[in-house]
């Protein structure tokens, strides 16, 4: 027993005790070092990073509005140790930015040797840096990356492999899309705003074919998840996969992602039996649809479906008819008054307060 | 007192203490290895702003039980965050004072018909507002539950989004709160609940319903559980979460699947913990049907609450969470080292049985022992003393890594002076405020065995958070 002021300690209990007091106090001292040095280094790195950010900013302002154009050649170099800001600080301008100004920061990046240090940077063990930099390569448009970044869309990493699909679409859209949308029904771990925004960014006209393709060569789950994705396609291709779908299927899921995708600017078959259907999730896209599609006609479909079973149908049937071309606050006060149901009335009564009516 | 009878004491507390550290140690290990994998997958979502349009609809329901005074600042506030999609719901509980008609004025507010479901159980609702200045807020005027979770089910009732907010009316938002929040809901489809960290709000500015400036509280009771909620929300949490195991969904911001709610009935109004037993009742449906679920956790502060100053109202506040812990654990005892449960069963109900719920009563049991054997002369001063210097000793040392770990992650106090404050608070909450604690852990388990109930608690709010 060291002569510590307890020593007296009379048992092994206590002098475990003992111990352990030490030992904590020592393990407590510690961390206040290391909190202290953490806090240290944290103020060092951003004391550093803002050097190198109000350095660059200003060279990268420059190549933005073109004022640096001439002298692209007589940037100042790129050391070694800023690369990693200057990156972050690039892709942060370069992903808001499209046309001639990307253009002209691309050749900045280009000038200062960039594209290699950030192919190097795509293979990196750390997922953060990774990441960056497969983001870069989008944004830098290097077709050079092209093979690596296909391999990258099958990562097991969800990030990475999403990251990966956004880059390939930024390098050459029609390639990415045709490698990609058969991908999506396997990469369901993919986020569906990702995906919305890798099939956005590449534009209709480039998806719209390799996406119905797909579509009709799918299975029935496969295409009813592909289907989502669907309202970013040309209006004729929306509808023409609507009609063969409903056409077709008898899958309920099926079924109601296709009445989702129809714009509503074509007839659709078989709405009478879609609206009676067993799943309540059809009936309700199916009466979204007929809202869509604002014909005064569908008004007596619409009125049977305020008395739905399902509050999701009531409710989207009521929005609906009260949308409608051509249907007056008086009609519908009508429809509320000859209405038996309560929940019907109710859910009627509510969509015209919505809508300002009452 | 026999020589004997004393070391099987003494080596009971000893263990005790060592076990309930090193499960302390284990959750601090898991949080850094979790916050870690948070920071470095986070860090992208800064660079590309096509990552911030990442979304799900979202329905933010505000229960609300006479909060005239910060109602309508606090509503104004949650109607400026940062988010493409989301409704505002307050649920007004039959308050006494007039919380209803200072939202009507406040948001020109006028009666609709809602044709609303009544998918879990709530006090009838009188009467459904829009506001003909914000679309996406709607208020329920329901009479009087008298709790919280009855509120939050009519709001659950009436709700549209998919995900479902519950806010505490006091609570101050992060302008980025929901875009934090929904991020385990994005990245893993089987997210049901998530939580973030909450933080105090006592010593900060607040501009707008908004945090301005961090700081400190001068009230050293505030200061205190500055470091309380480090510990919670830092290790205790995030510990947990890459466990499965969360057991704690804070009543002041939490976010949940619509459907899950409806699944899991609501909260519970009979429950004094009402946040606590959701989660533990999600945790033990999953589990009975066998279904593949997640309950997520960010360490982001989310929401700021103002942390009671007085003795008076702190006492109350622990002694309600206490009572809720031992409620929700009973009710839920299914749970309890079932084959089914997995972590849940075998580590976390455990752990919160021995060392949350039993805790204050060893712990007091071990003060009475210690000071009490030395007094009678049973035990010698300075074994006492070394035992009550462990206790001291391991209690600082849990709450020094909850600062390394705020440090780590994300530090709200960047000051030399209050990091120095928060270091002199580790150290003194060990002389009382830690004992006080313990007392009213034990009133709040007493009340949970003797079944008494609690109603809707308001604290005396601190001038930070009033102000507005």
């Amino acid at each position: 027993m060291p002569d510590f002021p307890f020593a007296s300690a009379s048992n092994a209990a206590s002098s475990v005790a003992l111990w352990l007091t030490v030992a904590s106090i020592a393990a407590s001292l510690l961390l206040l070092l290391y909190t202290l040095e953490l806090r240290v280094r944290r103020r060092f790195r951003e004391r550093r990073r803002a050097g190198v950010i109000a350095h660059w900013r200003a060279i990268i302002a420059g190549a933005v509005t073109g004022a640096a154009g001439s002298a692209t050649l007589a940037v100042p170099r790129l050391h070694r140790r800023e690369r990693q800001e200057f990156l972050r600080l690039w892709v942060y301008t370069r992903s808001m930015l499209e046309g001639a100004a990307a253009d002209r920061l691309i050749a900045l990046a280009q000038a200062l040797g960039l594209t290699e240090f950030v192919r190097a940077q795509a293979r990196h063990a750390h997922v953060g840096t990774r990441l960056m930099a497969i983001q870069a390569l989008g944004y830098l448009r290097d077709s050079e990356s092209v093979a690596e970044l296909t391999a990258a869309t099958d990562d097991a990493n969800t990030l990475v492999s999403i990251t990966a699909a956004e880059a390939l679409a930024a390098i050459d859209p029609p390639r990415a899309m045709a490698l990609l949308i058969p991908k999506i029904p396997q990469r369901r771990d993919w986020p569906r705003t990702h995906v919305f925004n890798v099939l956005q960014r590449a534009g209709s006209d480039v998806i719209s074919e390799p996406l119905y393709r797909c579509i009709r060569a799918a299975t029935d789950d496969d295409a009813a998840y592909l289907l989502q994705f669907a309202e970013i396609a040309e209006f004729d291709v929306r509808d023409a996969l609507a009609r063969e779908l409903l056409g077709s299927s008898t899958n309920p899921e099926l079924l109601a992602a296709a009445l989702k995708t129809a714009t509503g600017h074509s007839p659709v078959a078989r709405i009478d039996e879609l609206l009676a259907h067993d799943a309540w999730y059809v009936r309700m896209q199916a009466a979204k649809l007929v809202g869509r599609m604002g014909r005064t006609e569908d008004a007596d479909r619409l009125e049977k479906l305020l008395a739905d079973d399902e509050w999701w149908v009531r409710f989207r049937a009521a929005k609906a008819l009260v949308r409608l071309p051509g249907v007056s606050v008086a009609d519908l006060e009508q429809v509320r008054l000859r209405l038996h149901d309560r929940y019907a009335k109710d859910i009627l009564g509510q969509a015209m307060a919505e809508a300002g009516m009452r | 007192m026999s020589d004997h009878f004393v070391q099987i004491v003494e080596w009971t507390f000893l263990g005790y203490f060592a076990a309930i550290n090193l499960a302390y140690l284990a959750q601090c290990l898991l949080a850094v290895r979790s916050v870690r994998r948070y920071l470095k997958s986070s860090s992208i979502d800064e660079l590309d702003p096509a990552y911030s349009t990442v979304h799900l609809p979202i329905s933010l329901v505000v229960p609300a039980y006479n909060e005239s005074k910060s109602i309508v600042t606090s509503i104004k506030a949650l109607l400026q965050l940062e988010y493409p999609d989301f409704e505002v719901v307050v649920v007004n509980d039959g308050s006494t004072d007039d919380t209803l008609e200072k939202l009507i004025a406040g948001f020109q507010l006028y009666p609709y018909p809602e044709a609303y479901r009544k998918q879990v159980p709530c006090k009838p609702v009188r009467a459904t507002y829009r506001s003909a200045r914000y679309r996406n807020l709607r208020v329920v005027n329901k009479e009087n539950g008298g709790c919280k979770a009855d509120a939050a089910n009519a709001g659950i009732n009436i709700c549209r989004n998919p995900l479902v907010a519950i806010v505490d009316a006091d609570g101050v938002l992060q302008r980025n709160s929901l875009t934090r929040a929904v991020r385990p809901f994005l990245e893993n489809p089987e997210t049901v609940a998530a939580g973030g960290a909450i933080r105090i709000a006592n010593g900060c500015t607040l501009r707008e319903g908004f945090l301005e400036e961090v700081g400190l509280p001068s009230n050293p009771l505030a200061l205190m559980q500055v470091i309380e909620y480090m510990r919670s929300f830092l290790f205790g949490r995030m510990g947990w979460e890459p466990l499965g195991a969360v057991l704690i969904v804070s009543g002041a911001f939490g976010v949940f699947r619509r459907t899950t709610l409806i699944e899991a009935g609501g909260f519970n109004p009979q429950a004094v913990g009402e946040d606590m037993e959701l989660i533990v009742r999600i945790h033990r449906i999953m589990k009975q049907q066998r279904r593949r679920y997640h309950i997520g956790f960010i360490p982001d502060p989310v929401c700021w609450t103002d942390a009671p100053e007085s003795l008076k109202d702190l006492g109350s506040q622990r002694t309600r969470w206490h009572h809720g812990l031992g409620q929700a654990l009973m009710l839920n005892k299914w749970l309890m080292l079932n084959p089914r449960g997995g972590t849940v069963s075998w580590l976390a109900i455990p752990f919160y049985v021995l060392f949350e719920l039993l805790g204050p009563i060893i712990e007091a049991v071990g003060f009475v022992f210690f000071l009490g054997g030395a007094t009678f002369g049973l035990i010698a001063w300075s074994e006492a003393s070394i035992f009550m210097l462990l206790a001291l000793s391991l209690g600082m040392l849990m709450s020094v890594c909850a600062i390394m770990l705020e440090e780590f992650s994300f530090p709200m106090y960047r000051k030399p002076r209050e990091l120095a404050l928060l270091y002199a608070a580790a150290l003194l909450e060990n002389f009382g405020y830690r004992q006080l604690t313990v007392w009213w852990r034990l009133k709040g388990f007493f009340r949970w065995v003797t079944g008494r109930r609690h109603k809707w608690e308001t604290i005396t709010r601190s001038a930070s958070v009033g102000a507005g």
